[in-house]
């Protein structure tokens, strides 16, 4: 299934596995799946044969408990995987490679089924339509446009709305992350000092949806200019060791 | 607490991680569910160094820059990216947060939450609970069994394979096409403004359905749904079975296509 093990290494490696301890079947394919995060799972009837032929060689013996086929290692088989131990450091470390690139595997794999069953949907519903009958007469037909107008306007300032908060949402998360993350509280301020000031634009940009005229526009400038004076010189200039930075 | 600041490919070992959560810019995370000891893999990196925290068995990774303005002046400016791979035990909750970033997610039990803004996901056998929320990327999944939310402005999502509680998707332009079966007292909620969805239930499937779009196309492979053309909108309804589960999809101009997938014994 997999190219994880080249030719004659998963028997070397079933022989390492029964070396540690004594197995039933299933456990040595777990054993496996685990090895390789679920990306190779072995089938039982890859599994079973090759314990079964390592039995008829000699390596290894089994005795049922609990109805179950325990396999073990013989002194035949312990030789043998000593006598390959080289061999057996070496497919150690090209596991450690293949565990590397499984997700790699994985991202392809699941790319693969994907596009798959994407062109196998589409076929099926082709097919689904060819059966079904064509959509009904327009009847009505201007009062349906009509709805689909106001509701077409309804679904788009939803979906403005929504992209915006979405928006933000990131932005808070990002600020989150970083200031949590470089620790400092200096950072943390900053980020809540940033998000006040942003919001703040937020909320004025909205009120003033509907336009503005210059009288409004003169008035917000020196509102602002005020607003600007009194944080810098009552607030931020207060404990602020070096005004004006 | 233990922090490191990581600038070229090096692999750290963990004693034990409870929780973990990433917050990526550019390149790509694979997360990996194993029982054994916990491993951060820097395989590749350029551009911002990478920094990893661990504390009290929460790991924290980041790629450094300073916040969201930074990270745009970044993306300007830079090429920079990281290729990094982490085990963590399956039960552990996953927290990512990414910009362009590519994420592959494997195995795990406990709950996923991805942020992406144009990262692409891949996730396989995670049967825990899965939230999504995505601008541009697509997110590509099999073998999942749990709960998905998803929401995303352009990205897709495609589910092939598994078998879910629970699937909320959300989207507006985005396609959602699914190939899972519903549990039988699952519920499927999907919306979408002109995204197309196409999902395929088994044909045993037992469920309150209703598709409605208001001016794209409804199909059905199932008998037993009764379609309605009425002058505003389209929609398909109906009770397959005894109607344990629900599903109800709903689009402003996106086509919804439900299909039938023929039980193993009837394809014989």
């Amino acid at each position: 299934m997999s190219p994880v093990f080249g030719h004659g290494r998963l028997r070397l490696y079933l022989l390492k596995l029964l070396e540690e301890s004594p197995r039933h079947g299933y456990e040595v394919i777990r054993l496996l799946q685990d090895r390789f995060l679920g990306v190779y799972s072995p089938s039982p009837g890859t599994i079973y044969p090759r314990l079964a032929r390592l039995e008829e060689e000699g390596l290894v013996t089994h005795e049922v408990v609990q109805g179950k086929k325990v396999y073990r290692l013989t002194d035949a088989g312990r030789a043998e995987l000593e006598r390959r131990m080289d061999e057996l450091a070496e497919l150690e470390d090209e596991l450690t490679e293949s565990v590397r690139d499984i997700a790699r595997e994985v991202q392809e794999d699941v790319r693969d089924t994907v596009r798959s069953l994407r062109e196998e949907l589409t076929q099926a519903a082709r097919e689904v339509r060819k059966q079904g009958t064509a959509g009904a007469a327009a009847q009505n037909f201007k009062e349906t446009k009509r709805r689909q107008k106001d509701e077409w306007q309804r679904q788009k300032e939803h979906w403005r709305e929504h992209k915006r908060v979405l928006k933000e949402e990131w932005r808070q998360t990002w600020d989150d992350a970083w200031a949590t993350a470089t620790g400092t509280s200096e950072d943390a301020a900053r980020v809540k000092l940033d998000r006040a000031l942003r919001k703040f634009v937020d909320e004025i940009r909205v009120a003033a949806r509907d336009g503005v005229d210059d009288e409004q526009i003169a008035e917000v400038r020196a509102l602002l200019a005020e607003t600007s004076e009194r944080l810098r010189t009552e607030i931020l200039g207060r404990d602020d060791p070096h005004p004006g930075r | 607490m233990a922090r490191w600041t990581v600038d070229e490919p090096k692999t750290i070992d963990f004693d034990g991680v409870v929780a973990l959560r990433a917050n990526i810019v550019a390149g790509t995370i694979s997360i990996l569910a194993s029982d054994e000891k916990p491993t951060l893999q820097v395989g590749e990196i350029s551009g911002q160094p990478l920094e990893v925290i661990h504390e009290a068995g929460m790991l924290t990774v980041n790629h450094k820059s300073s916040g969201w303005d930074g990270v745009v002046k970044w993306l300007q400016n830079t090429r920079g990216r990281v290729a990094v791979t982490i085990t963590v035990p399956p039960d552990c909750p996953v927290t990512l947060n990414l910009v362009t970033a590519n994420a592959v997610i494997t195995g795990l039990a406990g709950r996923v939450s991805v942020k992406t803004a144009s990262g692409a996901v891949t996730l396989d056998g995670v049967t825990g609970s899965i939230d999504a929320n995505t601008a541009a990327g697509d997110i590509e999944a099999q073998g999942l069994a749990g709960s998905v939310t998803f929401k995303s402005v352009s990205g897709n999502l495609a589910l092939a394979g598994g078998s879910l509680d629970r699937l909320t998707a959300h989207t507006v332009t985005g396609k959602v096409t699914t190939d899972v079966d519903l549990r039988a007292d699952g519920r499927a909620q999907v919306n979408t403004v002109s995204g197309e969805v196409t999902m395929r239930l088994p044909a045993s499937t037992s469920a309150t359905v209703t598709l409605t779009s208001l001016t794209g196309r409804v199909d059905a492979a199932f008998p037993e749904l009764t379609r309605q053309d009425r002058p505003m909108g389209k929609d398909v309804t109906g009770t397959l079975g005894d109607g344990g589960a629900s599903l109800a999809v709903n689009s402003v101009s996106g086509a919804i296509t439900l299909l039938s997938r023929p039980g193993p014994e009837e394809l014989t």
